[in-house]
């Protein structure tokens, strides 16, 4: 079931009044709302729900036993445990394969255990969800849930099951104990928030993909580098699309349950450097893997080696998350040698710092545009470069696209409207939220009933521009 | 309450004081109007991705509904005019029921290799969209002489040229890019009751059903025969869910059938290829070095990368009787 489903909408429907019917009996609602995204959930597969319910009873044990002991060592046989589920479930087949492949490139043929996995979605999400919760526990920042329920329904709460936003334990179980809420805040702002996000997916993410990113990727040495080029520039416009269209609708949708997520996405092209990027792309991950990778690995408190270590590490585990593959190695790889470069940059400048604010009041107004424009310039391509590997099948096709496009062969078909609708699409993501915060103030301004017919309106609007087939979300396959 | 009382009772409701919190009821009476009005006025596009997406309790209300919405609206689909009629080959398939190319003259058609440049039609459904598609097209390059183009649109077939036509499709695509030898997948969107102009329709399983449907690619291949292009016809693969590989294997034997009546065409069985060594569905198959490799799909259905290579090669196999194939 997908949130841009038809049945969607009349499950929504339903969970959304008896949530709000059934608010004033605490008990029921959560018992209400657990059993909802278990049934959510069981539409994909009934078998992902026991392997639900059983991460969430392991990790619900084990957050009491890391409050009582309060002992490191404890703390890192769950963690390993949590991780291992995900690993068997998600990395096995890689390993196995990349192992027999580069045994073969040896000369030795080894068979290693064959085993039939089915990756439960959005499995990804919801262990890094119950580990936060276990590393919280262990420092104290939170106290172990009282309530199963609550617990249980912080892993699974539907609108964020599949693909995030990866909210943190204290948040969410405190708006569950706080949530008598009679009235929906912002209900206009959660409205718009998942038209924008169906049109971001409908329209935009499936339209550029379907007619040009999968295409050329696919097979790029059968298109001129215009193609080539124009399929990496739309890429980058699809994932974002997809994965931002998608955080959108969670968070809107969670929004009319009463529900605040965390934010996930800040107008990530418009990051002056790599490090920007980082704080405003996919923000759920970023930090966790901040806050529970980063910081424990020794954070900036490190020599300049073990820094750099450090921020590859954070890279490289980052890029692996994203799929058992090594064309998210790779991608990983390319962000952390980025982070490196410019971490390095920034220690260097340091030394320079005084004669740099002296150069900032000299610089005259235009100079300092072009280097804020080159900045945004040099890092928007950069990161565009690097989505190629993360969407090649492999890391060749990835090289082939790179030469397709450096054989500068501009022969057959240029079609000039896929960089017209890249240019509109970057522009929105400019002006995006602006156009947003006037849309809301009329929609709140006028009177309901012309509410129900804007909203309408914009609705048949985003399905007629919809191609007739929407691919998944990209995400789902995390 | 009549809908017109409704419709005062909405006009008259005044945004309340705050104006970033709004009750329940309002906004429950809010999401339904906008879900009724859109599911009226796109119903037509939401039973099709309704169709198309697998199916739960939800989806099952979901459809009813919406085609209610959609013969509210627009009575008798109007495209169901536009499908092409097979009235008009009746006559030459009826004679051709039966028949098949004798084997001596197929021998025969092979021992004179078309000669290149050669110009590849790669068409079809999400096959052809997805890993197959894109293996076969990667493969055509390896070769001396190949160009390819590549047309598919998932979720469409034979079944349903009132949501697509590809009798329309093929002779836009033959005359834009004048091809010689065509590959094409078509099936999997096709176990279901076909319309017809007249309202009445086949439906799925029956004989008539078989005969309509082996008319349309008998039709199809015609259309290629007209136009000199030499095909091979790729059947599908054993599916994980049994009703459906059921609906599958039925296709194949019409895909075989008629593929036999034309000389220019070569039908390809994937089915044994990707079933496991007791003819049995599996997601995992031993490669060459005995080797367990993923080959499907997670839907059950379609390819994984590898399985699509594995089919690709064993068109290109084929082909190599037909056509000079050199290695760039």
């Amino acid at each position: 079931m997908q949130f841009f489903s038809f049945d969607f909408f009349i499950f929504f429907l339903v969970v959304f009044s008896l949530n709000w019917f059934l608010k004033k009996w605490p008990l029921f609602w959560r018992l209400f709302l657990l059993f909802a995204s278990y049934l959510f959930y069981s539409f994909w597969s009934l078998n992902f729900v026991f392997v639900l319910i059983a991460i969430t009873v392991f990790n619900f044990v084990s957050g009491e036993i890391v409050w009582r002991m309060d002992k490191k060592w404890i703390l890192w046989i769950i963690v390993a445990i949590d991780i291992s589920i995900l690993g068997i479930y998600k990395y096995y087949d890689f390993f196995r394969v990349s192992a027999e492949n580069f045994l073969a490139f040896f000369g030795i043929h080894a068979n290693f255990l064959f085993l039939t996995i089915i990756f439960p979605i959005g499995l990804s999400f919801y262990i890094l969800r119950a580990i936060s919760y276990n590393i919280d526990i262990f420092r104290r920042e939170i106290r172990p849930s009282y309530s199963f329920l609550d617990f249980a329904l912080y892993i699974a709460f539907f609108p964020q099951l599949f693909s995030g936003p990866i909210s943190r334990p204290k948040d969410f179980l405190e708006q569950l104990e706080n949530g008598d809420a009679k009235n929906i805040s912002e209900f206009h702002g959660h409205c718009a928030q998942i038209l924008s996000g169906l049109f971001k997916k409908l329209v935009v993410s499936s339209y550029l993909s379907i007619e040009i990113v999968d295409k050329v990727f696919a097979v790029p040495q059968n298109y001129n580098s215009f193609m080539a080029i124009t399929a990496v520039y739309a890429y980058a416009i699809v994932i974002y699309c997809d994965f931002s269209g998608y955080s959108d609708m969670a968070t809107g949708i969670a929004g009319l349950l009463g529900f605040k997520s965390p934010l996930n996405f800040d107008h990530p092209y418009r990051a002056q450097n790599i490090q920007d990027f980082w704080r405003r792309w996919h923000i759920s991950l970023s930090t966790w893997f901040r806050d529970y990778l980063y910081i424990p690995l020794g954070g900036m408190k490190v020599p300049n080696w073990r820094l750099y270590l450090n921020i590859m590490i954070v890279m490289l585990v980052s890029g692996l998350w994203h799929g058992a593959s090594s064309t998210f190695l790779f991608w990983g790889f390319l962000h952390g040698i980025g982070s490196i470069i410019y971490r390095a940059r920034q220690i260097r400048n340091k030394a320079k710092i005084k004669i740099e604010l002296v150069n900032r009041k000299i610089l005259a107004k235009s100079q300092k545009f072009f280097s804020k424009f080159w900045s945004w310039f040099a890092t928007f391509n950069f990161i565009c470069f690097a989505w190629i590997f993360f969407r090649a099948e492999s890391i060749g096709i990835g090289f082939d696209l790179i030469s397709k496009i450096l054989e500068f062969d501009f022969s057959g078909i240029i079609d000039f409207k896929w960089l017209y609708i890249i240019f509109i699409c970057l522009f929105f993501f400019f002006i995006g939220e602006d156009v947003r915060k006037k849309f809301l103030s009329l929609q709140e301004n006028i009177p309901f009933f012309w509410q129900i017919i804007v909203g309408a309106i914009l609705f048949i609007l985003i399905i007629m521009l919809a191609p007739d087939v929407v691919p998944p979300f990209i995400y789902f396959g995390f | 309450m009549s809908f017109l009382h409704l419709f005062i009772l909405v006009f008259k409701m005044k945004n309340s004081e705050n104006k970033n919190k709004i009750g329940p009821i309002k906004a429950f009476i809010l999401l339904i109007a906008v879900f009724g009005i859109v599911s009226f006025a796109c119903a037509k596009k939401l039973v099709y991705w309704e169709e198309a997406s697998p199916k739960n309790y939800f989806s099952n209300i979901s459809i009813n509904y919406l085609k209610w919405a959609k013969s509210k609206i627009s009575g008798k689909s109007s495209n169901l005019e536009k499908i092409p009629d097979t009235a008009e080959i009746e006559k030459e398939y009826q004679m051709q029921i039966n028949q098949i190319i004798d084997p001596l003259e197929r021998k025969g058609f092979a021992e004179e290799k078309i000669k290149p440049p050669y110009k590849a039609l790669i068409i079809g459904d999400s096959f052809i969209v997805g890993s197959f598609g894109s293996e076969m097209e990667r493969e055509f390059l390896r070769y001396k002489d190949f160009e390819v183009v590549r047309f598919a649109k998932s979720s469409t077939g034979l079944s349903r040229p009132d949501y697509f036509d590809w009798n329309a499709q093929i002779k836009d695509l033959i005359e834009k890019n004048k091809p010689n030898v065509a590959i094409i997948m078509f099936g999997a969107n096709d176990g279901q009751n076909i319309p017809m102009p007249d309202g009445k329709g086949f439906l799925y399983g029956t004989e008539q059903w078989d005969q309509e449907y082996g008319k349309r690619v008998y039709k199809f291949l015609k259309i290629l025969k007209d136009n000199n292009i030499f095909v091979v016809w790729v059947g599908n693969p054993i599916a994980k869910e049994d009703s459906y590989s059921e609906k599958m294997s039925r296709l194949n034997k019409i895909f075989e059938k008629e593929s036999l009546k034309f000389l220019n065409c070569k039908y390809i069985s994937t089915w044994e290829m990707l079933a496991d060594a007791n003819g049995s569905y599996s997601d995992y198959l031993p490669d060459k070095n005995n080797q367990q490799r993923l080959v499907r799909a997670s839907d059950g259905i379609h390819v994984s990368a590898i399985g699509g290579k594995m089919i690709a090669q064993k068109v290109i196999f084929e082909l190599s009787q037909f056509f000079e194939m050199d290695l760039k």
